[in-house]
Protein backbone atom coordinates (compact mmCIF):
# COMPACT_ATOMS: atom_id res chain seq x y z
CA UNK A 1 0.00 0.00 0.00
CA UNK A 2 2.90 2.35 0.65
CA UNK A 3 3.92 1.61 -3.03
CA UNK A 4 0.95 2.99 -4.41
CA UNK A 5 0.15 5.70 -1.93
CA UNK A 6 3.90 6.98 -1.94
CA UNK A 7 4.85 6.05 -6.04
CA UNK A 8 1.48 6.13 -8.13
CA UNK A 9 4.10 6.96 -11.20
CA UNK A 10 4.94 3.28 -10.92
CA UNK A 11 1.45 2.26 -11.64
CA UNK A 12 1.74 4.08 -14.99
CA UNK A 13 4.50 2.19 -16.13
CA UNK A 14 3.60 -0.92 -14.74
CA UNK A 15 0.79 -0.50 -16.80
CA UNK A 16 2.46 0.08 -19.85
CA UNK A 17 5.05 -2.66 -19.76
CA UNK A 18 1.84 -4.76 -19.64
CA UNK A 19 0.29 -3.24 -22.80
CA UNK A 20 3.77 -3.48 -24.52
CA UNK A 21 3.97 -7.06 -24.24
CA UNK A 22 0.30 -7.75 -24.84
CA UNK A 23 0.95 -5.49 -28.09
CA UNK A 24 4.78 -7.35 -28.85
CA UNK A 25 2.06 -10.81 -28.31
CA UNK A 26 -0.53 -10.21 -30.87
CA UNK A 27 2.81 -9.16 -32.92
CA UNK A 28 4.34 -12.63 -32.81
CA UNK A 29 1.06 -14.34 -33.71
CA UNK A 30 1.88 -12.95 -37.50
CA UNK A 31 3.40 -16.18 -39.49
CA UNK A 32 7.18 -15.88 -39.43
CA UNK A 33 8.00 -18.45 -41.79
CA UNK A 34 6.02 -17.64 -44.72
CA UNK A 35 8.57 -16.85 -47.18
CA UNK A 36 10.46 -20.36 -46.26
CA UNK A 37 7.48 -21.99 -46.88
CA UNK A 38 6.28 -20.02 -50.07
CA UNK A 39 9.73 -20.53 -51.37
CA UNK A 40 10.05 -24.22 -50.75
CA UNK A 41 6.84 -24.31 -52.80
CA UNK A 42 7.77 -22.47 -55.89
CA UNK A 43 10.57 -24.44 -56.00
CA UNK A 44 8.65 -27.89 -56.20
CA UNK A 45 5.82 -26.35 -58.30
CA UNK A 46 8.62 -25.68 -60.59
CA UNK A 47 10.24 -28.96 -60.49
CA UNK A 48 7.70 -30.85 -60.67
CA UNK A 49 6.55 -29.00 -63.91
CA UNK A 50 9.94 -29.93 -65.57
CA UNK A 51 9.37 -33.00 -64.78
CA UNK A 52 6.60 -33.83 -66.61
CA UNK A 53 7.78 -31.90 -69.46
CA UNK A 54 11.04 -33.99 -70.20
CA UNK A 55 8.92 -36.75 -69.35
CA UNK A 56 6.49 -35.83 -72.63
CA UNK A 57 9.30 -34.06 -74.76
CA UNK A 58 9.95 -36.98 -76.35
CA UNK A 59 6.15 -38.73 -76.12
CA UNK A 60 7.81 -40.51 -73.16
CA UNK A 61 4.93 -39.96 -71.13
CA UNK A 62 2.16 -40.66 -73.21
CA UNK A 63 3.63 -43.52 -74.66
CA UNK A 64 4.09 -45.63 -70.89
CA UNK A 65 0.62 -44.05 -70.08
CA UNK A 66 -1.16 -45.85 -73.27
CA UNK A 67 0.83 -49.21 -72.24
CA UNK A 68 -0.29 -48.81 -68.56
CA UNK A 69 3.41 -49.33 -67.82
CA UNK A 70 3.29 -47.64 -64.47
CA UNK A 71 6.26 -49.15 -62.99
CA UNK A 72 8.17 -47.81 -65.75
CA UNK A 73 6.41 -44.55 -65.33
CA UNK A 74 7.68 -44.49 -61.45
CA UNK A 75 11.29 -45.50 -62.55
CA UNK A 76 11.20 -42.71 -65.10
CA UNK A 77 9.99 -39.89 -62.30
CA UNK A 78 12.28 -40.91 -59.76
CA UNK A 79 15.23 -40.98 -61.89
CA UNK A 80 14.13 -37.23 -62.47
CA UNK A 81 13.60 -36.30 -58.73
CA UNK A 82 15.96 -36.46 -55.94
CA UNK A 83 16.08 -38.95 -53.61
CA UNK A 84 14.80 -36.58 -50.92
CA UNK A 85 11.43 -35.72 -52.76
CA UNK A 86 8.31 -37.70 -52.01
CA UNK A 87 6.23 -37.86 -55.07
CA UNK A 88 3.05 -39.10 -55.77
CA UNK A 89 1.79 -39.18 -59.34
CA UNK A 90 -2.12 -39.86 -60.90
CA UNK A 91 -3.22 -40.48 -63.63
CA UNK A 92 -6.71 -39.49 -65.39
CA UNK A 93 -8.28 -39.52 -68.44
CA UNK A 94 -10.48 -36.57 -70.21
CA UNK A 95 -12.81 -37.18 -67.70
CA UNK A 96 -10.85 -36.79 -64.40
CA UNK A 97 -11.09 -40.34 -63.08
CA UNK A 98 -8.18 -41.67 -61.81
CA UNK A 99 -6.86 -44.79 -64.58
CA UNK A 100 -3.70 -45.89 -62.86
CA UNK A 101 -4.72 -49.26 -60.46
CA UNK A 102 -1.27 -49.02 -59.10
CA UNK A 103 0.04 -46.00 -56.97
CA UNK A 104 2.83 -44.37 -59.14
CA UNK A 105 5.29 -43.20 -55.92
CA UNK A 106 7.82 -43.63 -53.66
CA UNK A 107 6.43 -44.16 -50.47
CA UNK A 108 4.61 -42.78 -47.68
CA UNK A 109 4.35 -39.42 -47.60
CA UNK A 110 6.90 -37.72 -45.55
CA UNK A 111 5.25 -33.87 -44.73
CA UNK A 112 2.35 -32.30 -44.39
CA UNK A 113 3.50 -29.71 -47.08
CA UNK A 114 2.59 -30.96 -50.54
CA UNK A 115 2.76 -29.11 -54.07
CA UNK A 116 0.89 -30.71 -56.78
CA UNK A 117 1.04 -29.70 -60.56
CA UNK A 118 -1.41 -30.83 -63.62
CA UNK A 119 -0.27 -31.57 -66.83
CA UNK A 120 -2.48 -32.47 -69.98
CA UNK A 121 -0.37 -34.71 -72.77
CA UNK A 122 -2.14 -36.22 -75.75
CA UNK A 123 -1.26 -40.02 -76.84
CA UNK A 124 0.97 -39.87 -80.16
CA UNK A 125 -1.38 -42.01 -81.59
CA UNK A 126 -4.63 -41.72 -83.90
CA UNK A 127 -6.66 -42.12 -81.12
CA UNK A 128 -5.38 -38.52 -79.67
CA UNK A 129 -6.77 -39.52 -76.16
CA UNK A 130 -6.36 -37.10 -73.63
CA UNK A 131 -4.46 -37.56 -70.23
CA UNK A 132 -4.31 -35.26 -66.91
CA UNK A 133 -0.92 -36.26 -65.15
CA UNK A 134 -1.37 -34.94 -61.49
CA UNK A 135 2.26 -34.98 -59.88
CA UNK A 136 2.29 -33.81 -56.29
CA UNK A 137 6.13 -33.81 -54.45
CA UNK A 138 6.89 -33.32 -50.88
CA UNK A 139 10.55 -32.93 -48.96
CA UNK A 140 11.10 -32.96 -45.39
CA UNK A 141 10.88 -29.37 -44.07
CA UNK B 1 8.97 5.26 -18.38
CA UNK B 2 11.34 5.92 -21.17
CA UNK B 3 13.10 2.94 -20.73
CA UNK B 4 10.01 0.50 -20.90
CA UNK B 5 9.11 3.04 -24.25
CA UNK B 6 12.86 2.09 -25.26
CA UNK B 7 12.81 -1.44 -24.61
CA UNK B 8 9.22 -1.80 -26.39
CA UNK B 9 10.27 0.16 -29.83
CA UNK B 10 13.51 -2.17 -29.85
CA UNK B 11 12.03 -5.15 -29.83
CA UNK B 12 8.96 -4.56 -32.05
CA UNK B 13 11.57 -3.25 -34.31
CA UNK B 14 13.48 -7.06 -33.85
CA UNK B 15 9.84 -8.69 -34.76
CA UNK B 16 8.35 -6.73 -37.78
CA UNK B 17 12.30 -7.05 -38.93
CA UNK B 18 11.49 -10.49 -39.62
CA UNK B 19 8.49 -9.85 -41.42
CA UNK B 20 10.03 -7.47 -43.79
CA UNK B 21 13.10 -9.80 -44.22
CA UNK B 22 10.71 -12.17 -45.34
CA UNK B 23 9.12 -11.01 -48.58
CA UNK B 24 12.16 -9.75 -49.28
CA UNK B 25 13.97 -13.11 -49.56
CA UNK B 26 10.95 -14.13 -51.22
CA UNK B 27 11.01 -11.51 -54.34
CA UNK B 28 14.96 -12.25 -54.76
CA UNK B 29 14.53 -15.92 -55.01
CA UNK B 30 11.91 -15.32 -57.12
CA UNK B 31 13.69 -12.99 -59.19
CA UNK B 32 17.12 -14.91 -59.57
CA UNK B 33 15.04 -18.00 -60.84
CA UNK B 34 13.50 -15.78 -63.32
CA UNK B 35 17.20 -15.40 -65.09
CA UNK B 36 18.12 -18.25 -64.38
CA UNK B 37 14.90 -19.55 -66.36
CA UNK B 38 15.67 -17.13 -69.10
CA UNK B 39 19.44 -18.52 -69.32
CA UNK B 40 17.67 -21.81 -69.87
CA UNK B 41 15.13 -20.68 -71.88
CA UNK B 42 16.06 -18.77 -74.59
CA UNK B 43 19.29 -19.01 -76.99
CA UNK B 44 20.79 -15.82 -76.38
CA UNK B 45 21.83 -13.27 -79.23
CA UNK B 46 23.52 -13.73 -81.47
CA UNK B 47 21.41 -17.77 -81.67
CA UNK B 48 24.43 -19.09 -83.45
CA UNK B 49 27.23 -18.10 -80.64
CA UNK B 50 27.86 -21.68 -79.53
CA UNK B 51 28.95 -23.05 -82.80
CA UNK B 52 30.75 -19.57 -83.67
CA UNK B 53 34.34 -20.30 -81.87
CA UNK B 54 34.68 -16.66 -81.89
CA UNK B 55 31.29 -14.84 -80.91
CA UNK B 56 30.91 -13.55 -77.87
CA UNK B 57 26.88 -13.90 -77.19
CA UNK B 58 25.45 -10.48 -76.38
CA UNK B 59 23.05 -11.84 -74.25
CA UNK B 60 23.62 -14.98 -72.51
CA UNK B 61 21.26 -17.93 -73.20
CA UNK B 62 21.88 -21.65 -73.58
CA UNK B 63 18.47 -23.10 -75.33
CA UNK B 64 19.35 -24.68 -78.63
CA UNK B 65 17.76 -22.77 -81.47
CA UNK B 66 14.38 -23.51 -82.59
CA UNK B 67 14.54 -26.42 -80.07
CA UNK B 68 10.80 -28.14 -79.53
CA UNK B 69 11.17 -28.96 -76.65
CA UNK B 70 11.02 -27.37 -73.18
CA UNK B 71 14.82 -27.32 -71.39
CA UNK B 72 16.45 -28.54 -74.65
CA UNK B 73 20.19 -26.83 -74.67
CA UNK B 74 22.50 -26.38 -77.37
CA UNK B 75 25.26 -29.03 -77.47
CA UNK B 76 28.05 -25.86 -78.05
CA UNK B 77 26.68 -23.35 -75.94
CA UNK B 78 27.19 -26.00 -72.93
CA UNK B 79 31.15 -26.88 -74.38
CA UNK B 80 31.99 -23.07 -74.42
CA UNK B 81 30.91 -23.22 -70.79
CA UNK B 82 33.72 -25.74 -70.14
CA UNK B 83 37.03 -24.56 -69.32
CA UNK B 84 38.82 -26.75 -70.83
CA UNK B 85 37.30 -26.19 -73.95
CA UNK B 86 40.00 -23.92 -75.98
CA UNK B 87 36.73 -21.42 -76.92
CA UNK B 88 35.34 -21.66 -73.65
CA UNK B 89 33.84 -17.98 -72.59
CA UNK B 90 35.54 -16.25 -69.88
CA UNK B 91 33.77 -15.11 -66.80
CA UNK B 92 33.74 -11.76 -67.83
CA UNK B 93 31.89 -13.21 -71.05
CA UNK B 94 29.20 -15.13 -69.10
CA UNK B 95 28.52 -11.99 -66.64
CA UNK B 96 28.75 -9.22 -69.10
CA UNK B 97 26.04 -11.26 -71.59
CA UNK B 98 23.82 -12.33 -68.17
CA UNK B 99 24.11 -8.19 -68.26
CA UNK B 100 24.30 -9.06 -64.49
CA UNK B 101 25.93 -6.19 -61.44
CA UNK B 102 26.09 -7.38 -58.07
CA UNK B 103 25.17 -10.61 -58.60
CA UNK B 104 27.53 -13.58 -58.79
CA UNK B 105 26.70 -16.44 -61.61
CA UNK B 106 27.39 -20.00 -61.39
CA UNK B 107 26.62 -23.16 -63.75
CA UNK B 108 27.63 -26.72 -63.01
CA UNK B 109 26.30 -29.71 -65.62
CA UNK B 110 26.43 -33.26 -64.22
CA UNK B 111 25.83 -36.74 -65.75
CA UNK B 112 22.16 -37.85 -64.19
CA UNK B 113 24.34 -41.21 -63.37
CA UNK B 114 27.67 -42.02 -62.12
CA UNK B 115 30.16 -44.78 -62.98
CA UNK B 116 32.91 -46.17 -61.28
CA UNK B 117 35.60 -48.36 -62.79
CA UNK B 118 37.64 -50.57 -60.73
CA UNK B 119 40.36 -53.20 -61.91
CA UNK B 120 39.24 -56.34 -60.02
CA UNK B 121 41.77 -58.71 -61.55
CA UNK B 122 44.74 -59.26 -64.15
CA UNK B 123 46.29 -62.28 -65.39
CA UNK B 124 48.74 -63.17 -67.35
CA UNK B 125 47.61 -65.22 -70.66
CA UNK B 126 50.34 -66.78 -73.78
CA UNK B 127 50.30 -63.39 -75.94
CA UNK B 128 47.57 -61.03 -74.19
CA UNK B 129 46.74 -60.12 -71.05
CA UNK B 130 43.30 -60.24 -69.08
CA UNK B 131 41.60 -57.97 -66.98
CA UNK B 132 38.36 -57.75 -65.63
CA UNK B 133 36.49 -54.50 -64.27
CA UNK B 134 33.79 -53.95 -61.70
CA UNK B 135 31.64 -51.00 -63.14
CA UNK B 136 29.17 -49.53 -60.57
CA UNK B 137 26.20 -47.22 -61.89
CA UNK B 138 24.46 -44.97 -59.75
CA UNK B 139 22.00 -42.20 -59.09
CA UNK B 140 21.94 -40.10 -56.83
CA UNK B 141 23.66 -42.69 -54.65
CA UNK B 142 21.79 -45.33 -55.82
CA UNK B 143 22.45 -48.67 -56.91
CA UNK B 144 20.87 -48.35 -60.72
CA UNK B 145 20.53 -51.43 -62.73
CA UNK B 146 21.39 -50.56 -66.33
CA UNK B 147 22.87 -52.15 -69.49
CA UNK B 148 26.55 -51.33 -70.30
CA UNK B 149 28.83 -51.23 -73.74
CA UNK B 150 32.25 -50.87 -73.10
CA UNK B 151 35.15 -50.09 -75.45
CA UNK B 152 38.38 -51.21 -75.03
CA UNK B 153 41.01 -48.77 -76.68
CA UNK B 154 44.84 -50.05 -76.67
CA UNK B 155 48.09 -49.00 -79.04
CA UNK B 156 46.46 -50.77 -82.67
CA UNK B 157 43.55 -52.00 -80.89
CA UNK B 158 39.74 -51.39 -80.47
CA UNK B 159 36.93 -53.13 -78.81
CA UNK B 160 33.83 -53.86 -77.56
CA UNK B 161 31.82 -55.39 -75.06
CA UNK B 162 28.08 -55.58 -73.82
CA UNK B 163 27.27 -56.55 -70.22
CA UNK B 164 24.96 -55.40 -67.38
CA UNK B 165 24.72 -54.40 -63.72
CA UNK B 166 22.64 -56.28 -61.30
CA UNK B 167 20.20 -54.66 -58.81
CA UNK B 168 23.13 -53.37 -56.44
CA UNK B 169 24.35 -51.91 -59.62
CA UNK B 170 27.85 -53.63 -60.31
CA UNK B 171 28.40 -55.69 -62.90
CA UNK B 172 31.99 -56.84 -64.12
CA UNK B 173 33.62 -56.96 -67.28
CA UNK B 174 36.54 -59.21 -69.18
CA UNK B 175 38.72 -57.88 -71.81
CA UNK B 176 41.83 -58.97 -73.48
CA UNK B 177 44.66 -56.88 -75.01
CA UNK B 178 47.31 -58.42 -76.78
CA UNK B 179 50.47 -57.71 -75.37
CA UNK B 180 51.96 -56.22 -78.41
CA UNK B 181 49.61 -53.53 -77.56
CA UNK B 182 51.53 -52.46 -74.46
CA UNK B 183 51.46 -48.88 -73.73
CA UNK B 184 47.78 -46.45 -71.43
CA UNK B 185 44.99 -47.94 -72.35
CA UNK B 186 41.34 -46.82 -72.00
CA UNK B 187 38.31 -48.50 -71.32
CA UNK B 188 35.12 -46.54 -71.93
CA UNK B 189 31.91 -47.66 -70.11
CA UNK B 190 28.31 -46.52 -71.20
CA UNK B 191 25.44 -47.43 -69.24
CA UNK B 192 22.22 -47.06 -70.27
CA UNK B 193 19.02 -47.02 -67.78
CA UNK B 194 16.66 -49.56 -68.61
CA UNK B 195 13.53 -47.41 -68.25
CA UNK B 196 14.74 -44.40 -70.03
CA UNK B 197 17.78 -44.73 -72.92
CA UNK B 198 17.86 -40.56 -72.30
CA UNK B 199 19.19 -41.24 -69.33
CA UNK B 200 22.79 -42.64 -70.23
CA UNK B 201 26.13 -42.02 -68.83
CA UNK B 202 29.71 -42.54 -69.77
CA UNK B 203 32.69 -43.13 -67.98
CA UNK B 204 36.59 -43.45 -68.60
CA UNK B 205 39.61 -45.07 -67.08
CA UNK B 206 43.05 -44.68 -68.35
CA UNK B 207 45.56 -47.72 -67.12
CA UNK B 208 49.17 -48.93 -68.00
CA UNK B 209 49.10 -52.24 -69.84
CA UNK B 210 52.37 -53.72 -69.53
CA UNK B 211 53.24 -50.62 -68.95
CA UNK B 212 53.74 -47.72 -65.94
CA UNK B 213 50.69 -46.45 -65.13
CA UNK B 214 49.66 -43.28 -67.47
CA UNK B 215 49.43 -39.20 -67.16
CA UNK B 216 46.77 -37.59 -66.56
CA UNK B 217 44.44 -36.31 -68.84
CA UNK B 218 45.48 -33.34 -71.16
CA UNK B 219 48.88 -33.54 -70.82
CA UNK B 220 50.26 -34.83 -74.00
CA UNK B 221 47.21 -32.94 -76.13
CA UNK B 222 44.07 -30.06 -75.85
CA UNK B 223 40.90 -31.90 -77.32
CA UNK B 224 38.43 -29.21 -77.52
CA UNK B 225 34.77 -30.33 -79.53
CA UNK B 226 32.78 -27.48 -81.09
CA UNK B 227 30.54 -27.14 -83.66
CA UNK B 228 30.74 -30.97 -84.64
CA UNK B 229 35.35 -30.65 -85.28
CA UNK B 230 37.29 -31.82 -82.87
CA UNK B 231 40.03 -29.26 -82.30
CA UNK B 232 43.55 -30.90 -81.27
CA UNK B 233 46.25 -27.95 -80.19
CA UNK B 234 49.51 -29.94 -79.06
CA UNK B 235 51.34 -29.25 -75.85
CA UNK B 236 54.44 -30.37 -77.26
CA UNK B 237 55.99 -30.17 -81.07
CA UNK B 238 56.83 -34.12 -80.81
CA UNK B 239 53.33 -34.97 -80.41
CA UNK B 240 52.13 -37.18 -83.15
CA UNK B 241 48.62 -37.94 -83.85
CA UNK B 242 47.76 -41.98 -85.19
CA UNK B 243 44.47 -42.50 -84.57
CA UNK B 244 41.00 -40.79 -82.95
CA UNK B 245 37.84 -42.62 -82.76
CA UNK B 246 33.95 -41.45 -81.64
CA UNK B 247 32.43 -43.75 -79.45
CA UNK B 248 28.77 -43.88 -78.39
CA UNK B 249 26.54 -46.54 -76.60
CA UNK B 250 25.52 -46.84 -79.69
CA UNK B 251 28.02 -46.33 -82.33
CA UNK B 252 31.52 -46.49 -83.21
CA UNK B 253 33.78 -44.10 -85.79
CA UNK B 254 37.22 -43.91 -87.02
CA UNK B 255 38.06 -40.50 -87.92
CA UNK B 256 40.46 -39.18 -90.18
CA UNK B 257 41.76 -35.82 -89.89
CA UNK B 258 40.37 -33.06 -92.00
CA UNK B 259 42.86 -30.92 -91.38
CA UNK B 260 46.39 -30.86 -89.43
CA UNK B 261 44.19 -30.15 -86.41
CA UNK B 262 41.22 -30.62 -86.94
CA UNK B 263 38.84 -33.92 -87.35
CA UNK B 264 34.79 -34.04 -88.45
CA UNK B 265 32.57 -35.85 -85.75
CA UNK B 266 29.71 -37.59 -87.21
CA UNK B 267 26.17 -36.59 -86.46
CA UNK B 268 25.24 -39.50 -84.17
CA UNK B 269 21.28 -40.32 -83.84
CA UNK B 270 21.46 -42.15 -80.50
CA UNK B 271 20.78 -41.01 -77.32
CA UNK B 272 24.30 -41.09 -76.12
CA UNK B 273 26.83 -38.56 -75.37
CA UNK B 274 29.92 -39.55 -77.66
CA UNK B 275 33.64 -39.89 -76.14
CA UNK B 276 36.11 -38.76 -78.46
CA UNK B 277 39.31 -40.83 -77.95
CA UNK B 278 42.65 -39.56 -79.94
CA UNK B 279 46.02 -42.18 -79.80
CA UNK B 280 49.25 -40.30 -80.56
CA UNK B 281 52.66 -40.43 -79.62
CA UNK B 282 54.95 -38.18 -77.68
CA UNK B 283 58.60 -39.32 -79.05
CA UNK B 284 58.84 -42.99 -78.61
CA UNK B 285 55.68 -42.99 -75.41
CA UNK B 286 52.65 -43.96 -76.48
CA UNK B 287 49.31 -42.23 -74.74
CA UNK B 288 45.50 -41.67 -75.45
CA UNK B 289 43.78 -38.54 -74.37
CA UNK B 290 40.39 -38.34 -74.60
CA UNK B 291 37.02 -35.93 -74.38
CA UNK B 292 33.63 -35.80 -74.98
CA UNK B 293 31.02 -33.85 -76.83
CA UNK B 294 28.95 -32.35 -74.93
CA UNK B 295 31.95 -31.56 -72.65
CA UNK B 296 30.20 -32.67 -69.44
CA UNK B 297 30.81 -32.63 -66.72
CA UNK B 298 31.83 -29.07 -65.94
CA UNK B 299 31.73 -26.12 -63.89
CA UNK B 300 31.26 -22.69 -64.87
CA UNK B 301 31.40 -19.37 -63.85
CA UNK B 302 31.68 -18.77 -59.85
CA UNK B 303 33.15 -20.34 -56.69
CA UNK B 304 30.21 -19.65 -54.16
CA UNK B 305 31.81 -22.16 -51.53
CA UNK B 306 31.10 -21.33 -48.42
CA UNK B 307 29.22 -18.48 -49.53
CA UNK B 308 25.24 -18.32 -49.81
CA UNK B 309 23.76 -18.21 -52.96
CA UNK B 310 20.80 -19.01 -54.95
CA UNK B 311 20.80 -22.91 -56.70
CA UNK B 312 18.28 -23.59 -59.34
CA UNK B 313 18.30 -27.42 -60.55
CA UNK B 314 17.06 -28.57 -64.23
CA UNK B 315 17.23 -31.82 -65.60
CA UNK B 316 18.08 -30.56 -69.70
CA UNK B 317 18.31 -32.25 -72.64
CA UNK B 318 21.42 -32.11 -75.00
CA UNK B 319 21.13 -34.04 -78.28
CA UNK B 320 19.01 -36.62 -76.85
CA UNK B 321 20.12 -37.39 -73.65
CA UNK B 322 19.55 -35.92 -70.28
CA UNK B 323 21.69 -34.12 -67.67
CA UNK B 324 21.40 -32.16 -64.53
CA UNK B 325 22.49 -28.55 -64.87
CA UNK B 326 22.82 -26.15 -61.90
CA UNK B 327 22.60 -22.80 -61.62
CA UNK B 328 23.90 -20.56 -58.99
CA UNK B 329 23.13 -17.20 -58.20
CA UNK B 330 24.03 -14.55 -55.72
CA UNK B 331 26.16 -12.86 -53.38
CA UNK B 332 28.72 -10.14 -55.16
CA UNK B 333 29.64 -10.35 -58.31
CA UNK B 334 33.42 -10.61 -58.26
Amino acid sequence: MRLFNDNKGQIRIIEAFFASILLLSSLTLIPSDTHVEDSNSQALRSTAQQTLTTLDNDGTLSRLIENRSWTALRKCVQSLLSPAVWFNLTIFDENMNPINQVPICNGGLISERVVATEYVCASSNRDYKIYVARLQLSVVS
Amino acid sequence: MVSVVILTTALSAGILNTHIIGPQDLNEDSYLRTISEYILLNGGIPANWGSNSSAVPEVLGLAKSNSLGRNELDIDKVCRLNSQNAFALTYSNILGAAKLENVALGFSMSQLMDISTILYSKRGLVDSTAYTFKISVNQDGAPTVASLHCYTVAKGFLTDMYNSTSADGVGYIDIEIPNTSNGTASLIVFARALHDPRITAYGACLFGHLSAEPLPNNTFLRLSPLNCTLWLSSNSSSITPEKCYALSYEYQFNLTLTSNTTYNIPTILGKSPIVLIVTGSNASTFFIEWTTYPQIPLEAGADFQNRECHTFSYVVNVRGNLYKLTVRLGGTSQ
